[in-house]
């Protein structure tokens, strides 16, 4: 059966979105035919409105349904933005990544010639297995970042899992015995008890984002903002040069107001690493307020410093000494071909109880399974 | 539908919603007809604020209907949201039966009847005879599994209950999600529904609110009030101020006879807790910072 024009656009038009990374199945399209009826022209407005509330499903896609719109019904006035529109949309993406300095073209080249680490298996597992400094997918980048402050919250629930009723305990479940002596006959044979809530994990984070962190950032910035947004009484720290505290700027509920406040304020992405003047500011400055003896330091660099190994290791003992667990994750650690600096490990791996890689989303999969562990 | 006509169905349900006192925007209007005639849920999220409750209530009003609301939070469970068994009065009634001579299944059949469920609000929500409005605000609080319960109820306005069976709407409800996206929400969920982002309205609308909400105060003091909260949105703040901070605001000024923002810093100062929230804003909006944005309007 051939489709009128319209519809046949129309159909384009959905294919487009889908392609783009909308969700938009054969049930979106069904009610989308069925309201934009062929033979009535819409007004450009109206089917601007009808479409965005059809096909949108987040708020990242209500923002950005506007320029596709116009890209594709009016592509006469999208010549000059449509351009670059890739590059315009890499560029956003790196924008946290920060590739300061770097232009435009560089950055279309440098994506163009990444390919996506894995293929074949099921979607899911690949991206959680791909490396994110390759993956060049758009929508798996999405995905993957989504994911990623997804985690943390299975963070909480691990935890939250251990207030489950148990049959032995000290307080008594009233509502669920009760429950259970309907089968005899009102009387309360089995008991049942609720467990004690154990308070979440203190996290501390410490989150290298000088340039040589920049392609691994925007996964790690997902996740570390989940983790902040599920744990409230957490704190984080950014470093580069320098040390600065962010835990409001985490929190922030817009991803696009957090990326902007972070770039605007600290100049990110701009110098070389420090870790243990970074190390040494925070425990002269914040480590007495902050740590606790159940505290979980959580460090996220690559390793690359400027500063003497010596200072890092004087700085991680004294961090040691106040806090329950140092855990180092490291987004080079997974990688083919890398391999720790001898002098560094040296100097670190007796104050650090975890190294661990931080590249896919696997790996942060694994950090969060030893978090709740050891929570 | 024509599209001449949907823009006056557009046009008619502006106005029936402007009597209820809720500006809405075109898009939002168009989403709300698009909910009734697809039958699908609607979520709707935005900064804390921004109405989206009030959609819900508006609704609620707009159809002469009853508004069920259900009001998520950590731990939320099936329990407290859907249905629940009446246990003092179940073992009372065995302990009643305990002597009667009617088989065991006859008994237990009973104990587990209509007679001794307790609706909560979904259950509630799909045995109104008339459709209601029902409201699942913030949504986002609560966990995955509650999430992947309401499935369920979702896309087929169904409720199982081991006991009695698959109970099915009697009649189906308007359903209105509202979200602060603390959390990403499953694709599932999400694609059951027709989905609206409510911004911060813009000058216009929000002049519009305040003259519809609070006629008392005169229109150049709402100009005046309008542009101050519109220029404190784009400051660098840790809770941005919404439309009820803007009404409670405009209720403290017109209570403390202001008529003229313009000479008023003092006033501005003492009542800067009605749109600031948090202590870091409180702090950082001094005086002099005030004093700035008070200039910069007209």
């Amino acid at each position: 059966m051939n489709l009128p024009e319209a519809d046949t656009r129309l159909t384009g038009f959905l294919r487009y979105l889908r392609h783009e990374g909308y969700t938009v199945g054969i049930q979106e399209t069904l009610d989308t035919l069925d309201i934009m009826q062929a033979g009535h022209q819409p007004d450009k407005t109206l089917a601007h409105h009808i479409l965005r509330s059809l096909a949108c499903r987040s708020r990242e896609e209500w923002q950005q349904f506007d320029q596709l719109f116009e890209q594709y019904w009016f592509p006469e006035h999208y010549v000059e933005k449509s351009t670059n529109v890739r590059v315009a949309r890499l560029y956003r993406r790196n924008a946290l990544a920060g590739l300061a300095g770097a232009s435009e073209e560089e950055m279309y080249n440098s994506g163009k010639n990444a390919e996506m680490a894995a293929s074949g298996a099921g979607r899911q597992k690949t991206i959680s297995r791909a490396d994110f400094r390759f993956l060049n997918d758009r929508k798996a980048a999405r995905d993957i970042e989504k994911l990623a402050e997804n985690l943390a919250t299975v963070l909480k629930k691990k935890s939250r899992r251990r207030r489950q009723f148990t049959r032995h305990g000290r307080l008594l479940d009233i509502r669920r015995t009760l429950r259970h002596s309907m089968s005899f006959g009102g009387l309360p044979v089995k008991r049942y008890y609720s467990q004690r809530r154990q308070d979440p994990p203190h996290l501390v984070i410490i989150h290298d984002v000088s340039h040589s962190m920049a392609w691994n950032n925007p996964l790690l910035f997902r996740f570390v903002r989940g983790l902040m947004r599920t744990f409230p009484d957490s704190d984080a720290f950014a470093f580069h040069t320098e040390l600065f505290c962010v835990s409001t700027l985490y929190r922030e509920r817009s991803l696009k107001i957090m990326r902007e406040r972070l770039e605007e304020k600290n100049h990110l992405w701009l110098g070389g690493t420090c870790i243990a003047d970074s190390l040494e500011t925070f425990n002269r400055t914040w480590a007495r307020d902050i740590l606790r003896r159940d505290s979980i330091v959580m460090i996220l660099s690559d390793g690359f410093d400027t500063n003497d190994p010596e200072c890092l290791e004087r700085e991680l003992f004294q961090l040691n000494k106040q806090a329950k667990k140092i855990v180092w994750l490291n987004p080079m650690l997974g990688r083919e071909g890398f391999e720790f600096d001898e002098t560094f490990l040296q100097h670190t791996r007796d104050h650090v109880d975890r190294f661990a890689p931080a590249h896919s989303l696997e790996s942060l999969q694994h950090i969060v399974d030893y978090l709740s562990a050891s929570g | 539908m024509h599209h001449a006509l949907m823009k006056k169905e557009i046009a008619s349900l502006r106005s029936r919603l402007e009597n209820t006192g809720y500006i809405a925007d075109d898009s939002l209007i168009t989403t709300l007809l698009l909910m009734d005639q697809l039958g699908r849920p609607l979520l709707i999220e935005g900064e804390a604020g921004v109405g989206k409750t009030e959609v819900a209530k508006t609704l609620a009003i707009l159809h002469e209907c009853p508004l069920i609301r259900l009001q998520c939070y950590d731990g939320l469970d099936a329990s407290t949201a859907v249905y629940e068994w009446n246990y003092t009065h179940q073992l009372l009634a065995m302990k009643l039966q305990e002597n009667s001579k009617s088989p065991l299944s006859d008994r237990e059949s009973r104990i587990f009847s209509e007679a001794y469920l307790l609706e909560r609000p979904l259950l509630s929500a799909i045995r109104q005879p008339q459709s209601p409005v029902l409201l699942i605000d913030e949504i986002d609080r609560t966990d995955e599994a509650f999430e992947a319960f309401l499935l369920e109820l979702l896309s087929d306005f169904q409720v199982t209950i081991p006991e009695l069976g698959t109970i099915h709407a009697t009649s189906l409800p308007r359903v209105v999600l509202t979200s602060n996206a603390t959390r990403e929400l499953s694709d599932a969920l999400r694609r059951r529904c027709l989905y609206h982002y409510l911004e911060y309205p813009d000058k216009d609308k929000e002049l519009l609110i305040i003259r519809s909400r609070m006629p008392a105060v005169d229109e150049h003091l709402s100009r005046q009030i309008v542009d101050f909260v519109q220029c404190l949105r784009k400051s660098d703040l840790r809770k941005r101020p919404g439309i009820a901070e803007t009404l409670d605001w405009s209720a403290a000024l017109l209570g403390m006879g202001v008529d003229d923002l313009k000479n008023n810093l003092d006033t501005i100062y003492q009542t800067r807790a009605c749109v600031l929230k948090t202590r870091d804003d409180m702090e950082a909006a001094s005086k002099t910072f005030l004093g700035r944005l008070l200039e910069t309007i007209a």
